[in-house]
C-alpha cells in the first residue's frame, strides 16, 4: 500500500472518531476557510504571474524529442526488407500469426452460423449458466440480424486470440508481481504509459516493424489490454490473506505449491476479473485496428464513416456493443461463478440440478449436433440474408431530421462554450509562465500528499511536457479537459445520486451507460460535427458521453454503499431527505465519487485523439499529424499526453485517499463494492473503454 | 482440481468434435471465375491490392479485381488501408498494387521507395487527374457572385467567421496529414482567413453537409475527384495561376506559397517482384487507365449505395472499349 498520508494514524483515528460523533461542522468551516485562503493566494499568484512575466515554455528549453524517434522509423522503413531481423524474425512471427487468426476464422465460419451460436451458448451456459447462454444466443442473432455475420466472426477471432496472447504474457507477469512488491513497483509506470499513450502514437512504428494487418493491430491490443490482466492478477495474489500462505507454509508447503495450491485458486475470482477487463479493452480499440488493414467491425465502422453514412457506422458499433455485451456477462459471470461454486457440483438448468458433467456432455452434444445440422441440412455458412434487416437508411434519415431541427440551437450553444469556456481557460494557461503552472502543480500535489516526491514529480512531468515543444497544445488539451471533466462532474453527481435513489432509473441507465462506453466513438463522430460544428466543442461532447459512465455509477454505488442502520439512525434523528443526502450519504460516499472524479478524468483523456479528429486541435491534433507524417511527433504528444495523465491521476487519488483512509477507519462497508473492483492495489485506476470497472455493483451491493 | 482437469477433457473433445464436423464436408462455398471464357488459368497466384478509405480508391480498384480475376484468371484479394501504412506494406510485398497515390501528399513516401529502389515501383497515371483547392457551395454565388475568384475573399472573408476562427474568416481544412499551404495562400493574398482543421475528412464532410442544408457559408479546403462532388454542388474558388514563379518562390519556404495548387495527376505502384510474380497482372495495372468521368460514374453508383462489385461491373459492360488493351497488353505478357 502507497503511504496514505502524512498524518500519523493517531490522528487520523482522532479524526475519523470526531467525525463518527459528527462533531464536524467546526473543523469543515476551518477547512474552508483555509481553501478559500489558498485558493485567493494561487489566483493572486497567476494575475501576477501572467501580468509580469511572459506567457508559455521559452523555446531555447526546448529539445527535439521526436528525432530518435524517427530516425528509428527511417531505419526500419529501408531495412525491412534486408535486415535479418526482419526476415528471420518478424516476418515469420507475422505470417505465423495472420495465419493463425485466418485459421481461426475459417474455423469458425465452417461451423456455420447456426453452430457458432450454439457454441456460443453452450460455453455460456457451462461456465455462467443459462441466463447467460440466452444472453450470448441473442447477442449472436442480432449481430446475425444487422448483416454483420462475417465481420462478427473476423472481430470475435482478433479478440480471443488477442486474450490469449495477453493472459499468456499477464498472469505470470502479475504473479511475479504480486509476490515481489518492488517488481510491482518497476511495472505500474510501464503499465499506466501502456493504457495511456494512445495506440495511434505508436501504429505506424508498429506498421513499419510487422507491416499491415492482424498482426499489427494484435500488438496494439495486447499493449493496450495487457495492463488490467497484470494488475487484476496481483491485485488477487496480493489479496489472498496472509494467514492462509502462512497456514500453507507451516504445514511445509514450497512456494511454488503455496502459489498452486492456495495464492492462484484464492486469486482466481480477480483474475477472471482480468480477463473480462483483457476482452473489453481489446474490443475498444478493434476500430483503430481497422485502419491498418484488419477486416471486421472496426471496417465496417470505418467505411460508414468514410461515406458519411451514420447509420451504416451505428451498425457496426452496435455489432460491437452486442458482443461486448455478450463477452462481458459471460466472463463476468463465470468470475462470480467461480466465486460461488467451490464445491458444488452441480449446475442449475431452469431450476433443474444437473450435474456438471451431464451438463457438459449435453452442450458438447448440442454444438455437434448444431455444427452438423448446420453443414448438412441447411447448408449454410454465413448468417441468412432473408433474415437481415439494414437500419442504415432509416438511422441516416433520423439523424438528418434531428440535426437538421435542433442544429441550429446547439451551435449556438457551442459557440457560447469557446467563447465563455474555452477561449479564455485557454488563453489563461497560455498566458501564465510555465514556472508558474507547473509550482501550482506541484502545490496541489504537496497538498493532497504532503509528500515531496509527488510535488517535484508532478513538477517534472509538466515542465518535460514543455521540453518536448509541445507546450502550446499541452495547454489547449488541458483547458478542454478541464471543461470536461467540470461538465461532466456536475452532471454526473446528480444522475448517480438520482440513480442510486431510485432503482428504476438505475436499471434505465444500466444499458445505456454500457452503451456510452462500448459503442466506439467514431460512430457518433459525424453527428457530433453536424450539431456542435467542427472545433472543441465536439470534442468535449464526446469526452462527456465517454467520462460520464464512470462518474455515475462510482457516485451510484457509493450512495448505495452507505448502510442503510446509518441511514436509518439519521431518518430517526428527524434529518430531512435533503439533510441525509448532505450530511451522511454524500460525506460517506465522498471516496467512491472521488474516485469517480479520478476515473472521468482518466476517461477525458484517453479520447483526446477523438476530439483531435473533430478539431479540438492540442496533443491529439499532433498525434494525428504525425501519424502519417512524422512518427516521432506522435510518439512525442503521445508521452506528453502520458505525463498530463499521470500528474493529474497522481494527484487526484492522493486527494481521495485520506478520506479513503477515514472512511476505512470508521468501519463503514463504504468502499466494500470497490475492494472487488478492479482497483490496483494503489488505488490505481483501470482506464477501460469497454463497459468500466465500476460497474460491479450487482453481487456486491 | 481434479474437476477442472475433467472439464478441459471435455473441452478438448468438444473441440476435436466440432473440428471433425466443421471440416468433414469441404465443399468450399468460394466460386471459382478463372478459367472460364478462355482466360489464362492464373487461380494459383494472388494479387493483392491496396483499397485507399475513398470511394475512387474504391472503384478502381474493383474495376481492376474483376477484370483479372474475369479475362486473366488471378485470384484477387483487396484490403482496405490508410494511404500513409500501404508504403511499408508495398515495399514488403505484403500488397502488390495500389490504383491511386495522389503525389503531392506523398512527396516523401515517392523518395522514401520509389526513387530509392526501396521494393516499390512506379506504376505510371491511372489517368485521373486531381485537383486541390478552396471549395464553396454554388448556392453563394447568387448572393456574392464575386466569390468566383479569390479577389471575392478580400471582401467577403467575414462570411465564413466562426467561433474557432475568431475575428477571421474560417478555411476548413480536413485531415491534418494531407499537404496544405492554405495559411500562406490566405496571409500572402491579404485574405484575413484562418485555417481550421477538422482533424478528419469526415468530419469535414460533415460540416459541409450541415452548411449544405441550412444553405450556410462555407469555405472548403478540398478536392476532385471525389464522391461528395456528385452529392453536393461545389464551386472551386479561382486563386492566382500556378506559375513556375509562384512554385520555385515556395520551394524552400513554404510559408511564400501564394497561388492555387498545382494539378495532381494520380499514379499507380506496385511491389517491385510483381512483375516477376504475376507478369500478366503486372502489364494489364501497367497498361490500366481510365478519365475522372469514368471513375466518377462508379464512384457515384457505389456512393448510392450500390456494391462495389456490382457498380464496376456495370462499367465493365458499357466501357469495353476502354479495358480492351488493358487485357490484351496482359494476355501479350502471359507467358
Amino acid at each position: 500500500m502507497q503511504v496514505r498520508t502524512g498524518k500519523p494514524p493517531a490522528q487520523l483515528e482522532a479524526e475519523a472518531r470526531d467525525e463518527r460523533v459528527g462533531v464536524v461542522d467546526r473543523q469543515e468551516a476551518n477547512a474552508w476557510r483555509r481553501r478559500v485562503i489558498w485558493l485567493l493566494a494561487i489566483v493572486a499568484a497567476v494575475w501576477a504571474g501572467s501580468v509580469v512575466f511572459s506567457g508559455g515554455f521559452p523555446a531555447g528549453l526546448t529539445v527535439d524529442a521526436a528525432k530518435p524517434f524517427n530516425a528509428f522509423a527511417d531505419w526500419a522503413s529501408t531495412h525491412q526488407n534486408t535486415n535479418p531481423l526482419f526476415s528471420n524474425f518478424l516476418t515469420p512471427l507475422k505470417d505465423g500469426v495472420n495465419s493463425a487468426v485466418d485459421h481461426l476464422v475459417l474455423l469458425l465460419s465452417r461451423m456455420t452460423w447456426l453452430g457458432v451460436i450454439a457454441l456460443v451458448s453452450a460455453v455460456a451456459a457451462v461456465v455462467a449458466g443459462w441466463r447467460l447462454a440466452i444472453v450470448s444466443a441473442v447477442g449472436f442473432f442480432v449481430i446475425g440480424l444487422l448483416g454483420l455475420w462475417e465481420p462478427g466472426l473476423e472481430t470475435l477471432a482478433l479478440v480471443l486470440f488477442a486474450m490469449v496472447v495477453t493472459l499468456v504474457i499477464g498472469i505470470p507477469v502479475g504473479v511475479w508481481a504480486g509476490r515481489h512488491p518492488a517488481v510491482d513497483r518497476t511495472i505500474r509506470p510501464v503499465l499506466d504509459a501502456m493504457q495511456t499513450i494512445p495506440a495511434y502514437a505508436y501504429l505506424v512504428p508498429l506498421v513499419l516493424l510487422f507491416s499491415i494487418g492482424v498482426t499489427t493491430a494484435l500488438i496494439a491490443t495486447v499493449l493496450f489490454a495487457l495492463p488490467p490482466a497484470i494488475r487484476l492478477t496481483t491485485l488477487g495474489i496480493r489479496g489472498v490473506a496472509e494467514g492462509s500462505v502462512e497456514v500453507g507454509r507451516a504445514y511445509g508447503a514450497t512456494s511454488r505449491q503455496i502459489l498452486r495450491k492456495i495464492q492462484l485458486p484464492l486469486a482466481r475470482p480477480s483474475i477472471m476479473l482480468g480477463v473480462n477487463q483483457t476482452i473489453m479493452m481489446a474490443l475498444g480499440i478493434i476500430v483503430i485496428g481497422a485502419t491498418v488493414g484488419v477486416g471486421g467491425l472496426g471496417e465496417v465502422v470505418l467505411t460508414g464513416l468514410q461515406t458519411q453514412s451514420v447509420g451504416e457506422a451505428l451498425t457496426g458499433g452496435l455489432g460491437i456493443v452486442a458482443l461486448a455485451i455478450v463477452l462481458d456477462r459471460v466472463t463476468y459471470g463465470w468470475s462470480q461463478a467461480s466465486r460461488k461454486r467451490r464445491g458444488q457440483s452441480s449446475v442449475d438448468i431452469f431450476g433443474w440440478q444437473i450435474s456438471r458433467r451431464v451438463a457438459v456432455v449435453a452442450a458438447v452434444a448440442i454444438v455437434v449436433v448444431a455444427v452438423v445440422v448446420g453443414r448438412q441440412v441447411i447448408r449454410q455458412q454465413d448468417f441468412p440474408t432473408g433474415l437481415t434487416v439494414s437500419i442504415a437508411g432509416s438511422v441516416d434519415t433520423a439523424v438528418h431530421t434531428i440535426t437538421r431541427n435542433i442544429g441550429s440551437a446547439t451551435q449556438a450553444m457551442s459557440d457560447a462554450m469557446v467563447k465563455v469556456g474555452l477561449d479564455p481557460l485557454r488563453s489563461l494557461l497560455l498566458d501564465m509562465p510555465w514556472w508558474l503552472l507547473c509550482g501550482i502543480a506541484a502545490l496541489a500535489a504537496w497538498g493532497a500528499s504532503r509528500r515531496w516526491t509527488l510535488a517535484v514529480m508532478a513538477f517534472a512531468c509538466l515542465a518535460a511536457v514543455g521540453v518536448m515543444g509541445l507546450w502550446v497544445d499541452a495547454m489547449d488539451t488541458l483547458s478542454q479537459v478541464i471543461v470536461a471533466v467540470v461538465s461532466a462532474v456536475v452532471l454526473a453527481i446528480p444522475i448517480g445520486i438520482w440513480s442510486a435513489r431510485n432503482d428504476r432509473v438505475h436499471a434505465i441507465l444500466k444499458p445505456i451507460l454500457d452503451t456510452m462506453q462500448t459503442m466506439p466513438q467514431f460512430v457518433y463522430l459525424v453527428p457530433a460535427v453536424a450539431l456542435f460544428n467542427v472545433g472543441r466543442v465536439p470534442g468535449v461532447i464526446a469526452s462527456l458521453v465517454y467520462a460520464l459512465p464512470p462518474g455515475i455509477r462510482l457516485t451510484d454505488l457509493g450512495i448505495r454503499g452507505v448502510p442503510a442502520e446509518t441511514v436509518e439512525a439519521s431518518v430517526a434523528y428527524g434529518a430531512t431527505p435533503w439533510q441525509t443526502l448532505r450530511k451522511v450519504q454524500l460525506p460517506l460516499a465522498r471516496p467512491a465519487i472521488l474516485l469517480g472524479v479520478n476515473q472521468t478524468i482518466m476517461m477525458v483523456l484517453s479520447v483526446v485523439i477523438i476530439a483531435g479528429l473533430v478539431g479540438g486541435g492540442g496533443l491529439g491534433f499532433q498525434v494525428i499529424l504525425g501519424l502519417n507524417h512524422d512518427p516521432g511527433l506522435g510518439m512525442v504528444a503521445g508521452i506528453c499526453i502520458l505525463l498530463l495523465a499521470v500528474v493529474i491521476d497522481r494527484i487526484t487519488q492522493a486527494m481521495g485517499q485520506p478520506v479513503a483512509a477515514k472512511a476505512r477507519n470508521t468501519g463503514n462497508h463504504a468502499r466494500k463494492g470497490q475492494d472487488a473492483s478492479p482497483e490496483t492495489p494503489t488505488g490505481a485506476p483501470l482506464r477501460t473503454p469497454g463497459q468500466g470497472d465500476i460497474r460491479r455493483e450487482e453481487g456486491e451491493g | 482440481m481434479k474437476r477442472t482437469r475433467r472439464r478441459l477433457f471435455f473441452a478438448v473433445v468438444a473441440l476435436t468434435a466440432a473440428l471433425l464436423a466443421a471440416c468433414s464436408n469441404v465443399s468450399s462455398s468460394s466460386t471459382n471465375t478463372g478459367g472460364s471464357g478462355g482466360a489464362p488459368d492464373n487461380s494459383g497466384t494472388t494479387i493483392n491490392i491496396a483499397v485507399s478509405p475513398w470511394v475512387g480508391s474504391a472503384a478502381n480498384v474493383a474495376v481492376a479485381k474483376l477484370l483479372l480475376e474475369q479475362k486473366l484468371g488471378y485470384t484477387v484479394k483487396t484490403t482496405n488501408i490508410d494511404e500513409y501504412a500501404q508504403f511499408p506494406a508495398l515495399s514488403n510485398g505484403d500488397l502488390d498494387a495500389t490504383l491511386e497515390v495522389w503525389p503531392s501528399g506523398h512527396a516523401k513516401d515517392y523518395s522514401k521507395y520509389i526513387q530509392s529502389n526501396n521494393g516499390v515501383v512506379d506504376g505510371g497515371l491511372n489517368g485521373v487527374d486531381g485537383q486541390i483547392g478552396w471549395w464553396i457551395p454554388t448556392y453563394m454565388l447568387t448572393d456574392h457572385p464575386e466569390l468566383a475568384t479569390w479577389e471575392g475573399l478580400k471582401t467577403d472573408a467575414a462570411l465564413f467567421k466562426t467561433a474557432e476562427s475568431g475575428s477571421a474568416g474560417q478555411i476548413l481544412d480536413g485531415d491534418p496529414s494531407f499537404v496544405t499551404y492554405d495559411q500562406p495562400i490566405a496571409d500572402n493574398l491579404g485574405l484575413n482567413l484562418k485555417v481550421v482543421y477538422a482533424g478528419s475528412e469526415a468530419a469535414e464532410l460533415s460540416a459541409l453537409d450541415a452548411a449544405y442544408q441550412k444553405q450556410d457559408p462555407i469555405l472548403l479546403y478540398f478536392w476532385t475527384p471525389h464522391w461528395a462532388q456528385q452529392k453536393y454542388d461545389l464551386t472551386m474558388i479561382q486563386l492566382p495561376d500556378v506559375t513556375p514563379a509562384c512554385t520555385s518562390a515556395a520551394a524552400n519556404d513554404a510559408t511564400k506559397y501564394a497561388c492555387a495548387y498545382p494539378p495532381d495527376p494520380l499514379y499507380k505502384a506496385f511491389n517491385s517482384d510483381l512483375q516477376t510474380k504475376a507478369p500478366a497482372a503486372f502489364a494489364f495495372l501497367t497498361a490500366m487507365k481510365y478519365t475522372n468521368d469514368d471513375q466518377n460514374g462508379i464512384g457515384l453508383d457505389i456512393s448510392n449505395g450500390m456494391k462495389d462489385d456490382a457498380a464496376a461491373q456495370k462499367w465493365i459492360d458499357a466501357n469495353p472499349s476502354v479495358w480492351q488493351p488493358w487485357v490484351d497488353a496482359g494476355l501479350a505478357a502471359q507467358t
